[in-house]
């Protein structure tokens, strides 16, 4: 046989490969799409109506009387220049009975010295129990200002075990993980308590909503005013994170399948917490881990429990402004994904853990462990199988089409859950810049994220471990005009 | 095949459409919320100005022209209703009715969607008109456990409760007598009348979740009649109501629970052994200070750090008591020490633990 022959042999065997494998990628994009679909549907239908979040005295009247304390509990590592703005933050809640526990983890910067000097931090002798593990504490101070400040040194072994500590020291039933660069909203822990009021036997966990801060105004560690960040990429993440918070978040703890409670702001009971050991320090998705294990050990045992997600906006991050700082962080929540996804593998399709291995996890599946993987190899064999003639150009466009349209329908479908039921941005420039940003992020964005996270598919199969620098510019501090 | 090529192309341009659509719609609804809520400022500080002429008398009437006025003056009425009393709140109320709020609340609470439902429920607690506290009592067998509190909270505002049993079998079968805030309307009757919730205990087959209730609700009684009751149900078979009735007994402040709470230091429950260190100590119960330490020696680090505060609070005796104790090599000796450094008595080298 002649190499041409050989070669002509082959092709209809190429041919047929060619079709399954591009049939295979069009099956996972049209279902990621109709995930998507279905959880905007479940959202809308979830969301409350503008006018029940603006009457903050009924909130207080309502709900502090019964409010249970809260231990806020804040990693910080090697963040001198956001940390006494951020812990003003939390200090100036709107809240009757918490306390905040900032845990230095071993910074090598100025965080523990600007502490001391900005908050009259000495010493104190304050007892814990010491029910997870974690790297040791150096020493615990007490501020001489705040009464309900707490600040605890320990050696460097990053959030996870900086959060450990942090329960640990914590005297609260609920703990509240949040980010030492985070801004919250002054009536984030009364939004966020609330499925623990309605339901205190029952609810572990409660996720809220993320913003990103960029752009926005900022005086004395609060959001002021809220606006859109006009440069291009922390737009982008702008459109990203209302999409995620208000249709998938939302959708899947009306579900009650909600696996991913962000380590930016989520409240958890302490004894669930500590049930299941804690956080897992050797993930860098501690966050979805937990959450994971916690969901596993109520199952398994038969315990009846819930995990659920606010819709209010309880938290405001600043998001990474350079392209190397974002793919650092899109490759690292991929590798923490996919850590907790193959750890928890067991779940998946497995009846035994109800709607949440059935639905939960194979939402998983088809979004972060298979999506970046059809996508990018949609992107490469689509033109290779076009030169080489055995793909039909006019179904290939039609369906990238398809897939670009739905991208933008369901962000779309987003911007106006977030109109009718929130209401944050108050000017009209803003939503035309979300708009743009709708449209703009399918070229070029959200294939650079998916590469982001194909490189973190190979991390994680090179057992990766550690985070990666994040640089930040810091936040807008200008006074915010009188409106 | 062209047909199902078609139908992509179709729906691509369909979706695209419906967002295009959608983003115009977001717009065009943000620039006329945007004047409105211009124009409505305006208003909102004319109708203001009219409202308090006619809290004062200087007005008989408040001229309200437009259907947005009526809307206007009904919020800021609502508002004020809740900040003033007697004469002013009468003529606001007279105001309201004149605008027809009254009609208007009674209709949404019965076909309102959640939120209407739940403001209607709470702005009725302006009327006690037999036709309003049946709508409101209607209210209570609410699916929503929001508009059934809002109900519950505007009839105990009017005094037009149904009995604490009858309220207590209604939450139940609703499935939020669990609930905060149900607790706390609970709370809120047992300072009007303790004995309404402490028989409560006594219907046949009361469950662990009422019982619970009322050891919580008890606590805000201010009638020391409650010991009574409270006594008997920090011995109940539940965990959770045995530690709610001690922490009433804290909360209530009164010696006369001494007995109880010496009895649950010995509770095989660690949880009761600690609320009941934080109740001695939350009453000052120096007599029971012995026992608190020998409490220190608890199992429980809950139950140590309990105790010690517990004593941290009785004072002199307490304080002077764990300061000896600090002086010891062990276990409760550190508890001791740190708990003092923590309140200012003590200064440790070298702490953690």
């Amino acid at each position: 046989m002649t190499t041409g022959n050989w070669i002509q042999s082959l092709l209809p065997w190429v041919h047929f490969f060619a079709t399954w494998l591009v049939g295979i990628i069009i099956v996972i994009g049209v279902a990621q799409n109709l995930v998507a679909f279905v959880q905007l549907l479940v959202a809308s239908r979830s969301m409350p109506r503008q006018d029940e979040f603006d009457d903050s005295e009924m909130r207080w009247h309502q709900r502090a009387p019964t409010a249970p304390p809260i231990s806020l509990v804040a990693p910080a590592h090697n963040e001198a220049g956001t940390v006494v703005e951020s812990t003003r933050s939390m200090l100036e809640l709107n809240y009757p009975h918490y306390e905040v526990v900032v845990v230095n983890d071993g910074s090598t910067d100025e965080t523990l010295s600007i502490l001391q000097r900005e908050f009259a931090l000495r010493p104190s002798g304050r007892p814990f129990e010491a029910v997870v593990q974690h790297k040791p504490i150096r020493q615990i101070y007490q501020s001489g200002i705040y009464d309900n400040l707490i600040v605890v040194d320990k050696e460097n072994g990053g959030k996870a075990d900086a959060l450990n500590a942090g329960i640990n020291v914590s005297r609260s039933p609920l703990f509240c993980a949040v980010d030492a660069d985070s801004m919250l909203e002054s009536e984030a822990l009364l939004y966020a308590v609330y499925p623990f009021l309605i339901e205190p036997d029952k609810v572990i966990a409660v996720g809220g909503t993320i913003r990103a801060a960029n752009g926005c105004r900022v005086r004395g560690g609060k959001v002021v005013e809220v606006r859109v960040p006009e440069r291009l990429l922390p737009l982008l993440q702008t459109v990203e994170y209302i999409r995620a918070f208000l249709i998938a978040r939302m959708a899947m703890s009306r579900m009650g399948v909600l696996t991913l409670i962000s380590g930016a702001f989520g409240i958890f009971s302490r004894n669930a917490a500590i049930a299941v050991g804690g956080y897992d320090t050797d993930t860098v998705g501690e966050d979805y881990e937990l959450v994971l294990r916690m969901h596993r050990y109520h199952i398994e045992r038969g315990i009846e429990y819930e995990v659920r997600s606010v819709a209010e906006p309880v938290c405001w991050t600043e998001v990474p402004e350079r392209l190397a700082s974002l793919a650092s962080q899109r490759r690292r929540w991929q590798r923490g994904g996919l850590e907790t996804f193959f750890r928890h593998r067991r779940m998946f399709l497995n009846p035994a853990y109800g709607a949440l291995g059935m639905i939960g996890m194979s939402f998983s599946f088809l979004v972060d462990v298979l999506g970046p993987l059809a996508e990018v190899l949609g992107y490469i064999l689509v033109p290779v199988f076009y030169f080489s003639g055995v793909l039909d150009v006019r179904y290939a466009l039609a369906f990238v089409a398809l897939t670009f349209v739905f991208g933008v329908f369901i962000s779309a479908g987003s911007l106006a859950l977030e109109e009718v039921s929130l209401h944050r941005h108050p000017r009209v420039r803003d939503l035309w810049l979300l708009g743009l940003g709708i449209l703009v992020e399918n070229f070029g964005y959200r294939q650079l994220n998916n590469l982001w996270r194909i490189q973190g598919w190979w991390e994680f199969l090179r057992r990766k471990k550690g985070w990666g620098k994040m640089v930040r510019r810091g936040f807008d501090t200008t006074p915010a005009p009188r409106s | 095949m062209h047909g199902f090529l078609t139908m992509i192309w179709w729906s691509s341009l369909a979706l695209a459409v419906s967002a295009f659509s959608t983003f115009m719609i977001l717009v065009l609804r943000r620039w006329l919320y945007a004047r409105r809520l211009a124009r409505t400022a305006q208003l909102r500080k004319a109708v203001l100005e009219k409202l308090f002429g006619y809290m004062d008398e200087q007005l008989t009437d408040v001229p309200l022209p437009g259907r947005r006025e009526v809307t206007l003056a009904r919020e800021a009425a609502i508002d004020l209703c809740h900040l003033v009393r007697g004469h002013e709140r009468t003529r606001l109320t007279q105001l309201l009715d004149k605008v027809g709020f009254r009609e208007d609340s009674l209709r949404d609470i019965r076909r309102g969607n959640v939120e209407d439902r739940r403001t209607a429920a709470m702005a009725l607690q302006l009327y006690d008109d037999e036709e309003t506290v049946k709508a409101l009592r209607h209210a209570l067998g609410d699916r929503n456990v929001d508009v059934c509190i809002a109900a519950a909270d505007s009839l105990f505002v009017i005094d037009r409760l149904p009995p604490a049993d009858v309220l207590a079998e209604q939450f139940e079968a609703q499935g939020v007598l669990h609930a905060w805030d149900v607790r706390k309307l609970f709370r809120d009757i047992a300072r009007r009348d303790q004995h309404a919730v402490s028989r409560l205990v006594l219907i046949r087959g009361v469950s662990d979740t009422l019982r619970r209730v009322v050891a919580d609700a008890l606590g805000d009684a201010g009638d020391y009649a409650a010991i009574e009751t409270l006594n008997s149900l920090a011995k109940d078979s539940c965990i959770d109501v045995r530690v709610a009735a001690l922490d009433s007994f804290g909360r209530l402040g009164h010696p006369g629970a001494q007995k109880a709470i010496a009895y649950a230091f010995t509770d095989p429950a660690w949880q009761v052994r600690a609320e009941a260190a934080k109740a001695a100590g939350a009453i000052g119960l120096d007599i029971l200070a012995g026992t608190m330490i020998a409490l220190m020696n608890d199992d429980s680090w809950w139950v140590r750090f309990h105790a010690a505060q517990g004593l941290v609070k009785l004072g002199g005796k307490g304080i002077h008591a764990l300061k000896q104790l600090a002086e010891f090599d062990s276990q409760a000796a550190r508890m001791a020490a740190l708990v003092l450094d923590e309140y200012g008595y003590h200064v440790l080298a070298g702490l953690g633990e």
